[in-house]
């Protein structure tokens, strides 16, 4: 980080402004207070102030450097006590040396000499004020900083919220059951309003901040029973959903929205290739307790020629089980026939 | 005008074709002939019945929407109805009137009908097939991955996979596939565009061969070799066809 006096012009230009005032007023004491003459009262006012001005901008290092490294406080303020003593006998022996230099004249030496104490002190004052001045202002630029990467994570975080919610909801699901309820509303519109009710509920699921959350088996049976009941009304016969799940695995855990996109999976290569009906089957069982077996099941046609964009909803299947449980070997695919198989295995004890 | 004109609707979801009987049944002038349940069924009631008008959706089982107009011999006036927005500029590139996105309003409907039927007055609808040759990739894949061909009456969806080589025949191309020879009428350079240059490489003006289906290369001369296929066809590089080979194989 640069000194913030020589960074941007408006700081540079206050920064003179003040030493000037500061000048003026010297002058000012000097001449009126200490009946000095004013021409000398001018130049001990320019010769003090602006080595002092000078050196001030040469302790924005010391600030920066000790600010930077995570010390104990009372060694900061030994350093800046160091660093002060250094500045102040640099300036006074400086400041005394010209002036002793500069004028011959008996009077005004010994006011010099006598006025090393008040000099001394006003220096420990503008020097205080120097360093908190540098320490409000990396103060200020740290927080901006911070401000500004959390901005930045806070916009990651949301991208990569909408890109999940892109891969959970396929527009083309949402947009074909809008059409189906458009359709009942004059002929069945009670059919529509249960339509628009699942629908909702489906959403609302969906849209449930929990990506690396567990949930029950039983949620995530409902939310699939709602989103089939969905896909029934555009297909019809041509989808059968046979589920079959032990009584006491209902209460286990897995991930938030994990199921729907197999369901989906099996939904995209059996019924909408298939003229004929599309049986799915889930079977979920849990002996031992402490593993989950759900098995994902679906005819197909075999003559259908295979579709594009073929696992990819599998593939992210895949790697969520991975970031949730740090195993890669639980979802097993299998494909004989006309029928495809997902076997997911759910562990009820998460890795440490 | 006492004209009157048929339709005929080919989608898969029922909901689907009941808004449109619904909206139809504002146009007193219209009859609808049948309705379809996937692309199959639309070919041969379209053979059948040659409506004037077709209300068709994209995504169906067997046979899709765009495979369904490249089969049949007489295009209807076409609308579009689907809930895929991407393939609005290959809709119309095949002369379709409309092109609807579900769900969609009365009023955006009857626009489309009123459009279609001012074609369908204009006797456009029996002008034949649009010259441009059919595009079936999609955007999430810059190739085709099935081709639809005619076997006499019979429509045959060919998997891409399946096919090991292309020959060039007049005015089509023949497709070489384990089942046997179907013929299409394509151009080699669009099916050579239409393909993954990392599966599929022309070896000649004439041949693109699947790369994963050469067995061998028997030397000729200098400059071109013999391709041997697993089907134990044999074909003749051309010096670039041999050049172009030897970039894909790397050797």
């Amino acid at each position: 980080m640069q000194n913030p006096f020589l960074r941007k012009r408006s700081y540079t230009i206050t920064y003179i402004l003040v030493w000037i005032a500061l000048m003026a007023i010297h002058t000012l004491v000097l001449w009126f207070a200490l009946m000095i003459e004013p021409v000398t009262a001018i130049v001990d006012s320019l010769v003090f102030n602006l080595i002092f001005a000078a050196l001030g901008v040469s302790i924005w290092f010391t600030v920066r450097f000790s600010s930077s490294r995570s010390g104990r406080p009372t060694d900061q303020i030994m350093n800046h006590a160091f660093s002060g003593l250094v500045m102040i006998s640099l300036w006074l022996g400086l400041g005394y040396l010209i002036m002793n230099w500069l004028y011959t004249d008996e009077a005004y030496l010994t006011f010099l000499q006598a006025s090393v104490l008040g000099r001394a002190l006003t220096g420990v004052f503008y020097f205080s004020l120097l360093v908190m001045v540098y320490y409000l202002y990396i103060n200020g630029e740290d927080r901006k900083a911070r401000i500004s990467r959390e901005h930045d994570l806070r916009m990651k975080v949301r991208e990569a919220e909408i890109d999940r919610l892109k891969a959970q909801i396929n527009p083309h699901f949402l947009f074909n059951s809008l059409n189906s309820i458009s359709a009942m509303i004059k002929h069945q519109p009670e059919d529509a309003r249960e339509m628009v009710i699942k629908l909702s509920s489906f959403l609302r699921y969906s849209l449930e901040h929990k990506e690396n959350e567990l949930t029950t088996l039983q949620h995530e049976l409902e939310h699939i029973a709602r989103y089939l009941d969905i896909e029934k009304a555009r297909f019809g016969d041509r989808l059968v959903f046979n589920p079959s799940v032990e009584k006491s695995c209902e209460s286990l855990l897995l991930p938030h929205m994990i199921l729907q996109p197999l369901i989906e999976n099996a939904i995209k290569h059996g019924v909408y290739e298939s003229t004929e009906p599309v049986t799915i089957t889930l079977r979920a069982s849990c002996t031992p307790a402490s593993q989950m077996l759900i098995e994902i099941s679906n005819n197909f046609d075999p003559e259908a020629p295979p579709r594009k964009g073929k696992g990819i909803g599998l593939t992210n299947t895949q790697n969520r089980l991975k970031l949730v449980y740090g195993s890669d070997s639980l979802m097993q695919i299998h494909r004989s026939g006309d029928r495809f198989e997902i076997k997911t295995t759910f562990p009820q004890t998460l890795p440490s | 005008m006492n004209e009157t004109f048929t339709a005929l609707i080919v989608d898969d979801e029922e909901p689907a074709r009941m808004i449109i009987r619904d909206y139809l049944s504002d146009f007193p002038e219209i009859k609808i002939l049948a309705e379809c349940t996937n692309g199959f069924e639309g070919v041969r009631q379209i053979q059948e019945l040659k409506p004037d008008l077709l209300f068709l959706d994209v995504q169906m089982p067997k046979l899709n929407g765009f495979e369904l107009l490249e089969v049949i011999d007489e295009n209807p006036v076409v609308i579009f109805s689907t809930a895929y927005d991407q393939y609005a500029l290959q809709a119309f590139e095949q002369n379709a009137v409309d092109y609807l996105l579900k769900p969609y309003s009365r009023d955006r409907f009857h626009q489309a009908v009123k459009k279609a039927l001012q074609k369908a007055v204009a006797g456009e609808s029996r002008t034949g097939k649009p010259e441009r040759i059919l595009v079936t990739a999609t955007p999430e894949s810059p190739f085709i991955d099935r081709l639809v061909v005619k076997t006499g009456t019979r429509i045959k969806v060919v998997p891409v996979e399946q096919i090991s080589c292309f020959e060039a025949g007049d005015d089509y191309v023949s497709l070489y596939t384990a089942e046997g020879r179907f013929l299409k009428q394509i151009t080699m350079n669009w099916i050579e565009n239409q393909l993954n240059p990392k599966e599929f490489v022309r070896i000649h003006r004439s041949y693109i061969v699947r790369i994963d289906q050469i067995v061998q290369l028997e030397p000729y001369d200098k400059e071109t070799k013999v391709v041997v296929m697993k089907s134990g066809q044999k074909i003749h590089t051309s010096k670039t066809g041999f050049k172009r080979l030897r970039e894909v194989l790397g050797f």
